[in-house]
């Protein structure tokens, strides 16, 4: 199998990945127009020697058209402030809909994907499998993709065609199916169903330690179980493993994003490294931090976990 | 109905997902090879998902306007006055039940002829409110349609058919306090002002120009200036 995985990092290492929602991640400043927030500068400035590489989330700016000029000067920005302390960097997407069944038009949208791939030297785009729009009209949060036949020819038939408009490496998400995205359609087991599509589609993959749990979790599996069964996944295709802050409330799992990891996320961490021979970014998704870039009181044993592991990678 | 339709009918649409809950299935449309594709469905979490997204159209910011909660205070109001001991959940499965909501597509969709949230609200509320909170949702509507015009030149939605075209822009008339009122996005600004009746009915005219020409004097030289009416002939 002929599988690209992004150039950098050479070697396994921590990184973070941020949402910058418009309005708090990036704001317009009245006379420099859309720029970073002062907060997320603070918090990269601070924390450039915990994390080796940065993902942004994308997030539409407005309803203007979609124009990739319109975003340059929010991310030239951002990347102008702290660039040089995070020289890897990727994308995450929020609106290829991978999953979708019915056709979707992605041509303004890789079109604008690569621009910004280009100016700033994104080693990888990654996004969840899922429907984050179903016939155009927006979720939430994206539900899980079907788990049909015919959902899989076309997570595949969808994956190739970004992949094949992209210069640099699709990462295909694990989907989550936390609390009030559990949508299950389809009788296949979602490690299979991953596992088929990036053998099909040819690509790399990226494994959330919330996602992956949330999965086994709605299935009823509880302590070790939870664990079970990591060998249906795509391992060897793994290049990144996403952590963010998830939490059990009752009997119901949550994907937060709130910077409070689980134990058993750390504990999934240690089990993938070994499977996942090929994982060299680990990344720390949305932790929260304050206007001053110092991450919140609750979050700190988080970031202490991660570099405790970090340390522990072999080269 | 294939899946992705039965899926979206099931989140916005609550008079589907009620006859699913209750197991109606071929008359719904659902084909019989779905149908053990479905029962795989967590029916309180499918009723979990769906508030969500409805709840996600009223509660959906835009960049410079905020939501429709935001835009649309006085027709909210005027909804729950209307509408005693109903929550904003009903008034959301409402909106996303109707015909008005159907057409609907957001910024990133890919489609931009779509007409924008804030028109599917306003007819919404003209069909099922009645003419007064149909007038006050469109007062509202075009407001915030021009504001958005101000933050977006280049919009991803169709603009409304009720807002005219000017020299520099776009604008409505609507009323405020019983009298004409201007709302406009004019060379990327939004202006806004009380009118008097004389401006106010040349605006309204078939042909704004032709009739300031006709009204002559101090009125059209101020509408013309700003951007709101051409030359004539």
């Amino acid at each position: 199998m002929s599988l690209a995985f992004p150039r950098a990092p050479a070697q396994r290492q921590l990184g973070v990945g941020l949402d910058l929602p418009w309005g708090t991640g990036f704001v317009r400043d009245p006379e420099r127009g859309d720029v970073a927030s002062g907060g997320v500068v603070a918090f990269l400035e601070r924390h450039a020697g915990d994390f080796g590489h940065l993902f942004v989330s994308w997030q539409p700016k407005d309803r203007g058209r979609l124009d990739a000029r319109e975003y340059f000067p929010a991310y030239d920005d951002l990347f102008a402030r702290v660039g040089g302390a995070y020289p890897v960097r990727a994308l995450h997407h929020t609106t290829l809909n991978l999953g979708a069944l019915e056709p979707y038009d992605r041509g303004a949208i890789l079109e604008l994907t690569c621009a910004l791939v280009e100016r700033y030297a994104f080693a990888w785009v990654n996004e969840d499998v899922g429907l984050w729009s179903i016939h155009g009209k927006p979720l939430p949060y994206p539900l899980a993709p079907y788990l049909t036949g015919a959902g899989l020819r076309a997570a595949i038939a969808n994956t190739r065609a970004v992949q094949d408009a992209l210069r640099v490496p699709l990462l295909i998400e694990f989907p989550g199916f936390s609390d009030g995205t559990a949508l299950v359609i389809g009788r296949m087991h979602a490690y299979d169903f991953f596992r088929t599509l990036a053998l099909e589609a040819g690509v790399g993959i990226t494994l959330d330690t919330g996602h992956l749990l949330s999965y086994q979790w709605l299935r009823g599996l509880r302590g070790e179980a939870l664990f079970d069964e990591l060998e249906r996944l795509p391992l060897e295709q793994c290049f990144e493993i996403h952590l963010s802050g998830c939490e059990l409330a009752g009997d119901r799992f949550h994907d937060r994003h709130h910077g409070v990891l689980l134990d058993e996320q750390i504990e999934l961490l240690r089990r993938l490294i070994p499977l996942c021979p090929s994982a060299r970014a680990v990344t720390y998704e949305d932790p929260v931090f304050d206007g001053s870039g110092m991450v919140v009181a609750e979050t700190r044993a988080s970031l202490d976990a991660l570099r405790s592991e970090a340390r522990g990678w072999s080269p | 109905m294939t899946l992705d339709e039965v899926l979206e009918a099931l989140l916005f649409r609550r008079s589907f997902r009620r006859r699913f809950v209750s197991g109606e299935r071929a008359s719904l449309g659902v084909e019989a090879d779905d149908e053990a594709d479905l029962a795989a469905l967590d029916l309180d979490e499918l009723e979990r998902a769906a508030r969500s997204a409805c709840r996600g159209v009223l509660e959906r910011s835009h960049r410079g306007l905020g939501s429709l909660l935001d835009t649309f205070p006085r027709t909210i109001e005027a909804w729950r006055c209307a509408s005693p001991g109903r929550d904003l959940d009903e008034l959301a499965a409402e909106l996303a039940e109707s015909e008005a909501f159907r057409p609907w597509r957001p910024a990133s969709a890919g489609d931009p002829l779509g007409p924008p949230i804030e028109d599917a609200f306003r007819v919404f509320c003209q069909q099922t409110l009645g003419p007064e909170v149909g007038k006050l949702a469109r007062a509202e509507c075009a407001a915030a349609i021009v504001r958005a015009l101000v933050v977006n030149p280049r919009p991803s939605f169709a603009v409304p058919s009720f807002l005219r075209v000017a020299p520099r822009g776009h604008y409505s008339v609507i009323e405020r306090d019983g009298a004409d009122f201007l709302v406009a996005a004019l060379g990327g600004r939004f202006v806004t002002g009380g009118l008097t009746p004389l401006l106010g009915a040349i605006l309204r005219a078939e042909d704004p120009s032709a009739a300031a020409m006709r009204a002559g004097g101090q009125a059209a030289a101020e509408l013309r200036a700003l951007g709101l009416i051409g030359e004539v002939g």
